[in-house]
């Protein structure tokens, strides 16, 4: 039944992101047996004077009424993570063979992550990235940062071409906590240079994980006559025999595939091969293994 | 594999009837969008003269319902017996090359051990080997050829690397999502017990992968080292150099050892010290560092040899300099910033930075950073003068006050003043500071700045400037800003103690000194790391390109690396020399990471328990003997096929009709 609901075709029907990712979600976690990890409570820690600047709404009122002291509440909340969402905006991403586009199920895959993240009460942050980095929301685990990364995953439509050097230089930058990392991209570069670009996060005590979102198209082509394909991103056009899409193409690819994961596995990445016709559960589930392995 | 009816191959003869009927027609191409032609080249079809087959999935399914329903006829058969590789899985073997198994030819051991598990792997089966450390290196895929996995095995070298067992499982798990069949895994280490991960936990493998551990155990655990040094990395003067280094014992008895100091290729000093047993001893080297001016490789080493030698030493680098120079360039005739900086940064630093009021025409060469105080109008030549400064990697602390606001922009950074704010003193009336990003480097270990009060503020646009920490009304206080290969901090206050009293207050004295260190680039650098560390090259994507020679003395970098990377793993022992745009240059030592001195084994049970925990999912391979008929399945498969033609070949006659 849950299984339904996380249908990417099904939830393509969704006009509402938000009401997507709490259908992804609520419909996993529903399916999920009772687990002692997925709680969360907020325990007090300490009083400590207020100073100017402090946020008023930790004030301890009742405090003040009997001693006309200004206290905040201090809580223990630091065990959770925070995860980044790395999230690939550029053109090849519009590309669609059956209906939902690469660029929506990674922003279903985006925007279950941080709903729950969210739910956990992670902190979440978010990039959006093409040849440059489109939009940055820091991690937070603050009230209104789900809807503020919402909206940045809403407004990432495709634009330019795809560039990891550059935006991966200015992501090392700003990743300086260590947490979880996800990268959402169809990875159109050598794996080796993926590899070398992201492992720095790695190095940097950040779990990342790369979910490559491919079309079924794109893993294993099926044309019936010649086609002329215009690249997405650079509009070259090449006349494509059936023969070669089928033989040669499917050979490459699946080498691709195969580097890719073979390059994550030494740099320590976890990978996963996301297919725009499969349902999201597994992604869910691999961030929560890697979280739970975090605390 | 074989036939009980052989004589129905002939009806494969039938294939010919669909390649007639699927006739071939004219070659034609329509245009589609794809998302990326990274793997395609030109190709048009093959076929003769520009002909394709059409309907290549009818096609396939009339091929595939004829082929099947003839190999059902002919009752194929399967020896199990003949697939022992198959059932097999696939053999990994993880062989240990950190530091320590240079002990005792412990790596030879450990080689020879995983040569005879390949020896005695069946014909046909397939392994993959890896070697670790820190990290895991795949050397194979997984192969059957003997001779390769042997050649790979005999590559496996020492490393100055540790070995942590933990992200080795890590590997070994993601290893095992990547496919379904048993996997068996061979363990050659001297399975440290610091190598263990800090949770038992973190050692587990999948479910369908079973683990063998060949413990490489060495006689001797008697190991002394250099542990840590402590030395200045800077040295202003060579007589006040004091070097304390700790000496270390795993495992040993109460003894007398030498120590030597070696700096720039010469002996220094040596001292006999006794170390307690399996305790630490400090031995003092004082004065009488006399090293040439710039880098110094130097060393304290153990004379006498034990069971490990490649920790005996621990390397630094040690840089022979004059003073840094800050100069000091303030609009007004004031003395007070000159004043509180200079005060500040001799109370933090001692004699590391010498602050100089700068003359009516400023010279930026030999200056580590640059401080304006409340800078008017420069004019443009010292203005431009000072801009080629910073953009060969120079810095500069802008403290923006009233002149600037009268000109309307930060100098040099060129950023908008749109204003700015007065508070009455005497009303207490004040501006704080509401947040701030404490991880930079210039306000590392000055607080939040809560007490500090600002009267005076102006309001800075940031355009592309990083804010580093904004006043309760959420204008920038301080922030930063990049040109070339330099940075400039901008503080939207003054620092001559009438605009704030954050002169008066103790953070500045940690701002005064942080922020000179990050601007100058040359405070206090860390000259000693543990090998597998990650060292910051650039702290943005500049393009200048820094170069880096590794311990062997070759480039560690390629050309376009040199360019970009971000950071670089320092994955030998040695000297790492890094050569920065305008003629900087780093020296750092890589020492191996003492945690591989102590060579105690974990406990027996540990291994058991990590063995048996590995080894609960193999259970479910199975071990089927004899042979086994599929024709049933064929058959099954030709029905599916000829469905399947029927309804594609409905589907190609709906849309021809249409």
């Amino acid at each position: 039944m849950h299984q339904r609901f996380l249908d990417p075709q099904i939830l393509a029907g969704i006009a509402n992101l938000e009401l997507t990712a709490r259908t992804v979600v609520d419909g996993f976690i529903a399916g999920l047996h009772r687990s002692p990890d997925f709680g969360f409570s907020q325990e007090f820690a300490e009083y400590r004077q207020y100073v100017p600047g402090d946020d008023l709404r930790y004030v301890d009122w009742n405090v003040y009424a009997r001693s006309g002291r200004l206290y905040l509440k201090r809580y223990h909340g630091e065990t959770n993570t925070r995860l980044t969402v790395l999230l690939d905006r550029s053109n090849s991403m519009e590309f669609a063979s059956q209906g939902i586009r690469k660029i929506d199920y990674a922003r279903y895959l985006a925007a279950s992550m941080a709903y729950l993240a969210h739910h956990q009460r992670d902190a979440v942050g978010l990039i959006t990235f093409d040849d440059d980095i489109r939009d940055f929301i820091p991690p937070s685990s603050r009230q209104g940062q789900w809807m503020k990364v919402l909206h940045a995953i809403d407004r990432a439509e495709p634009g330019h071409r795809t560039d990891f050097a550059k935006p991966f230089l200015q992501f090392q930058e700003v990743l300086r906590s260590r947490g979880i990392v996800l990268v959402i991209s169809d990875f159109y570069a050598d794996p080796v240079a993926v590899a070398r670009t992201v492992a720095p996060l790695r190095h940097r005590g950040n779990d990342v994980i790369l979910f490559h979102v491919l079309d079924p198209m794109e893993v294993a082509p099926v044309f019936n006559e010649p086609k002329i394909l215009i690249d997405l991103e650079t509009g070259h056009e090449l006349e494509v025999s059936p023969e070669y899409a089928q033989g040669p193409y499917r050979r490459k690819i699946d080498s691709h595939l195969a580097a890719m994961k073979s390059e994550a596995e030494a740099a320590g990445l976890t990978y996963l091969l996301a297919e725009t016709n499969k349902p999201l559960d597994r992604a869910l589930r691999e961030y929560l293994s890697i979280r739970q392995g975090r605390l | 594999m074989g036939f009980l009816a052989p004589i129905f191959l002939t009806g494969l003869g039938l294939l010919a009837l669909p390649l007639w009927l699927h006739l071939l027609k004219r070659h034609r191409s329509t245009p589609q969008k794809f998302s990326s032609l990274m793997f395609f080249e030109r190709s048009t079809s093959a076929s003769v003269k520009q002909r394709q087959l059409d309907y290549i999935l009818l096609l396939l399914l009339r091929l595939a319902l004829l082929a099947l329903a003839v190999f059902a006829f002919t009752r194929p058969y399967v020896l199990s017996a003949l697939l022992p590789a198959e059932k097999a899985g696939l053999t990994i073997i993880a062989i240990d090359e950190s530091a320590s198994m240079g002990a005792e030819n412990k790596l030879e051991r450990a080689r020879n051990g995983a040569i005879g598990v390949i020896d005695s792997l069946p014909a046909g089966a397939r392994a993959r080997i890896l070697a670790f450390g820190a990290s895991t290196h795949l050397l194979t895929d997984a192969i059957s050829e003997k001779d390769q996995l042997k050649a790979a095995i005999r590559s496996v070298k020492v490393t100055a690397s540790r070995s942590s067992l933990g992200d080795l499982a890590a590997s070994l798990r993601n290893i095992g999502r990547s496919t379904a069949e048993a996997k068996t895994v061979h363990l050659f280490s001297d399975l440290q017990r610091s190598s263990m991960p800090a949770a038992f936990n973190e050692l587990r493998l999948d479910s369908g992968m079973s683990l063998t551990v060949h413990p490489i155990e060495g006689r001797q655990k008697e190991n002394w080292t250099v542990e840590s040094v402590n030395a200045p990395a800077r040295l202003l003067d060579a007589s006040t150099a004091r070097i304390e280094a700790v000496l270390a014992g795993y495992h040993t008895p109460a003894a007398t050892r030498t120590a030597v100091l070696r700096a720039a290729g010469r002996e220094v000093a040596r001292k006999p010290i006794s170390v307690p047993a399996a305790g630490k001893a400090t031995v003092v080297f004082e004065g009488g560092l006399n090293i040439p001016y710039g880098f110094a490789q130097c060393e304290v080493a153990l004379l006498e040899s034990d069971a490990l030698d490649s920790d005996n030493a621990f390397l630094f680098a040690v840089n022979r300099a004059d003073p840094e120079r800050i100069l000091l360039l303030d609009s007004t005739s004031s003395n007070a910033s000159y004043l509180y900086v200079n005060t500040a940064l001799a109370a933090a630093t001692g004699t590391l930075f010498k602050v100089e009021r700068s003359g009516p025409a400023p010279s930026f060469t030999g200056v580590s950073a640059v401080v304006l105080s409340n800078p008017g109008a420069l004019n443009p030549a010292a203005e431009e003068s000072l801009r080629s400064y910073i953009r060969s990697g120079g810095g500069a602390l802008i403290a923006v006050g009233p002149a600037a606001a009268a000109a309307g922009r930060v100098p040099v950074a060129g950023l908008k003043i749109s204003g700015s704010r007065y508070a009455d003193r005497s009303g207490e009336r004040f501006e704080s500071v509401s947040s701030a990003d404490q991880s930079h480097p210039a306000m590392e270990g000055s607080g939040r700045w809560e007490s500090v009060r600002f009267y005076q503020t102006f309001q800075i646009e940031p355009g592309d400037a990083r804010v580093i920490a904004r006043l309760s009304d959420s204008s920038p206080l301080l922030l930063e800003a990049r040109l070339g290969e330099g940075r400039l901090l901008i503080l939207a206050s003054t620092i001559d103690g009438l605009a704030n009293d954050l002169p008066l207050q103790p953070a500045f004295l940690q701002f005064a000194e942080k922020s000179m260190r990050y601007l100058s680039s040359a405070g206090e650098r860390v000259r000693s790391v543990a090998v597998d560390s990650n060292y910051e090259l650039r702290q943005a994507g500049t393009a200048a390109t820094v170069d880096v020679i590794a311990p062997s003395g070759q480039r560690a970098l390629s050309v376009s690396e040199a360019a970009a990377a971000r950071s670089i793993l320092l994955d030998d022992k040695g000297f790492w020399t890094i050569r920065r745009a305008g003629g900087r240059a780093e020296m750092l030592a890589a020492n191996i990471d003492r945690r591989e001195s102590d060579l105690e084994a974990m406990p027996a049970e540990s291994a058991e328990l990590w063995q048996g925990a590995a080894g609960s999912g193999a259970a479910a391979v199975e071990s089927d003997r004899g042979t086994r008929q599929f024709w049933p399945w064929l058959l099954a498969l030709a029905i599916i096929a000829g469905l399947a033609e029927t309804w594609v070949a409905a589907k190609h006659l709906r849309r021809e009709a249409a």
